[in-house]
């Protein structure tokens, strides 16, 4: 490591050393304009600590889904071979790349009160998403799951594929493989999966306010109560935001300790 | 005893496999050639891990394998086992639950597993390792582990591929000890000719993805089929026992040795090396023996010569040096090597009972 490190030429250290400036300042900014003082107060307010657990429980959710959905999604992706797969990975991926507000604008125009899988849903059994906590979910979960599909495909691609040939070769069902031969072993990309998508959920603001609206009680998350503050109160916004870093900071933290790297 | 009948092709990307052989009464059939010849790929179409294209698998009386009839086995319910290369040990099982694994397949309550397991670990001897992980262990252990829960399958057809390839010298003894003990019928890759000595009957040899030779041990080492063959079997392999600079063998021979040694140990050496006589040689090659020539084979200017008496073995001569001595079969002749060319390996641990 140390003679990879000292064999880094000086001008893309000197560009390197520009690219951290540029995304290191914005926080330094932020925690220099924060009125520290006011933190805990701020913190504490009961608007806050609702939005504070709106953004905890429909990360968490939305990370149970893209659990649910994602293991399969990225398994396939990863193994399968079919025609058109190609066009299938990139549709999933594309939550990734779309402006967030399209994304949330296609879910309106499908699952909304009018949309018409939304309509039918409102009709059959009386639930409409849009100004839900549920609608929030599935908004979160729509710009998440691909942050897990990925971390699972590309570490189940790399899978020693003769471990399972080995529990094959043994006796157990290709399902039986699966689930104590090929999910163990992929324990740490899916734990970097949930991880990532928790925190992109937990960041998700645009597909959120376009979907599922902007309501105090069921869909108000730390991004759009920041978003209010703004225009409002900016010391509020700004502590806010000071607090989104620190949870987000601290998960990558951890991610890196643990998940990311590893092997 | 498992019969294998396998009479057919396949392709794998751009390289077509073409496979004959039938093993009848073969119990330890060891498969050889050079690297890329289609050996591993043998391996995987029996453990249903490739298809064939054309043609008939059957073990035993059971077709696993004829895309005619659109028969197809898959892995997990063949009565074979392949060991892959380096054994492929779960890496997130402990050892007990590794070789409690083939038990939990057939459906045993998990208590039950691990109570069949311990037994494996016992006769095994791994006992002791049992909770440890597979990153634990020497790689040794790892090839008994990896031995210890193949067979634990109880297997109708064990299959090996080069299961003493990255062992160091003790854990290949420990390895061909308990191949050697065993009753199951064994299919094994290997790239060491003295393990194919030690512990096959009969032996199929590949080359460029085809079945060039398929025989019992003693005919194809007599007639190997290709230089490629006759170079891997260019070796003899002699056991007895050995006190200092003196070796035994078994029949009563007594050879010199050029390090001391001691207790049960083989000495090999290549047939090349062995030089025949009309009378007792004189000069500095320390072993001499008096034998019967058995069998005379020509190929490419050097002659094999079968020599029994004592111990039976091989001389490699030319064909100039063959016209000299008059040989014809059934004569007797003086056979000397050097201690130098004696090539001694040592049984680690007493024989397994």
């Amino acid at each position: 490591m140390e003679t990879q490190k000292n064999s880094v030429p000086k001008i893309i250290w000197a560009g390197a050393s520009i690219g951290f400036t540029f995304l290191l300042v914005p926080f330094v900014g932020l925690s220099q304009r924060a009125p520290w003082s006011s933190f805990v107060q701020i913190v504490t307010e009961e608007t806050v600590l609702k939005s504070i657990s709106l953004s905890m429980i429909i990360a968490t959710c939305s990370a149970f889904i893209c659990l649910i959905l994602g293991i399969p999604l990225g398994w396939v992706l990863a193994k399968a071979d079919f025609r058109g797969l190609k066009l299938v990975r990139a549709i999933v991926l594309l939550p990734m790349v779309l402006p967030p507000v399209a994304g949330g604008t296609a879910l309106l125009f499908a699952l909304g009160r009018k949309g018409f899988i939304g309509e039918k849903i409102d009709s059959w059994f009386g639930v409409t998403l849009p100004f839900t906590t549920a609608g929030a979910v599935v908004a979160a979960s729509f710009v998440s799951l691909p942050f897990f599909v990925l971390s699972i495909e590309s570490s189940a691609t790399q899978l020693d594929s003769q471990l399972e040939e080995a529990s094959l070769n043994l006796g157990a069902t290709p399902i039986r493989t699966f689930f104590t031969v090929s999910l163990p072993l992929l324990r740490n990309s899916i734990m970097a999966g949930v991880a990532l998508s928790w925190a992109r959920a937990l960041g998700e603001f645009g597909a959120t306010i376009t979907f599922a609206g902007d309501n105090p009680e069921q869909t108000r998350t730390l991004p759009l109560q920041l978003f209010v503050a703004l225009e409002t109160n900016p010391e509020r916004a700004m502590i806010i935001g000071v607090l989104m870093v620190m949870i987000s900071l601290s998960v990558l933290v951890t991610l890196r300790g643990n998940w990311l790297v590893q092997r | 005893m498992t019969e294998i009948f396998l009479s057919g092709r396949t392709q794998l990307g751009l390289e077509e496999f073409e496979y004959s052989f039938e093993s009848n009464s073969s119990k330890r059939i060891a498969v050889v050639g050079p690297n890329g010849s289609g050996k591993t790929t043998l391996l995987r179409l029996i453990a249903g891990h490739n298809r064939l294209h054309s043609g008939l698998l059957k073990i035993d009386d059971y077709v696993y394998d004829e895309p005619a009839s659109g028969n197809f086995t898959p892995a997990h319910r063949r009565k074979v086992t392949l060991q892959h290369q380096g054994g492929s040990i779960f890496p997130h099982l402990t050892v007990e639950d590794n070789v409690a694994f083939p038990y939990r397949s057939k459906r045993n309550s998990k208590r039950k597993a691990r109570t069949l397991a311990s037994e494996t670990l016992e006769a095994f001897d791994l006992l002791q390792i049992k909770d440890k992980y597979p990153n634990q262990l020497s790689g040794g252990q790892v090839g008994r582990v990896s031995l210890a829960r193949s067979l634990a399958k109880q297997p109708e057809l064990l299959m090996l591929d080069e299961p003493t390839s990255a062992l160091d010298i003790e854990s290949v003894g420990q390895v061909h000890q308990i191949l050697q003990s065993l009753t199951t019928t064994l299919l094994l890759v290997s790239h060491d000719p003295i393990e194919v000595l030690k512990l096959s009957d009969s032996i199929i040899a590949l080359e460029e993805n085809k079945i060039i030779q398929f025989g019992a041990l003693e005919s194809v080492i007599s007639r190997p089929a290709t230089q490629w063959m006759s170079k891997f079997f260019d070796l003899n392999l002699v056991s007895g026992t050995a006190s200092g600079l003196e070796f035994k063998t078994d029949s009563g021979e007594i050879l010199q040795l050029s390090q001391s040694y001691s207790g049960n140990v083989e000495v090999s050496f290549p047939s090349s090396a062995v030089s025949l006589h009309l009378s007792p040689p004189t000069g500095s090659p320390r072993n001499k023996w008096k034998a019967t020539v058995a069998s005379l084979d020509t190929k490419d200017n050097l002659v094999r010569v079968k020599l029994v008496g004592t111990f039976d073995c091989y001389a490699t001569i030319t064909v100039p040096s063959f016209n000299e001595l008059e040989i014809v079969l059934g004569s007797t002749i003086w056979a000397s090597i050097k201690a130098t060319e004696l090539n001694v390996l040592q049984n680690p641990i007493p024989a397994r009972t």
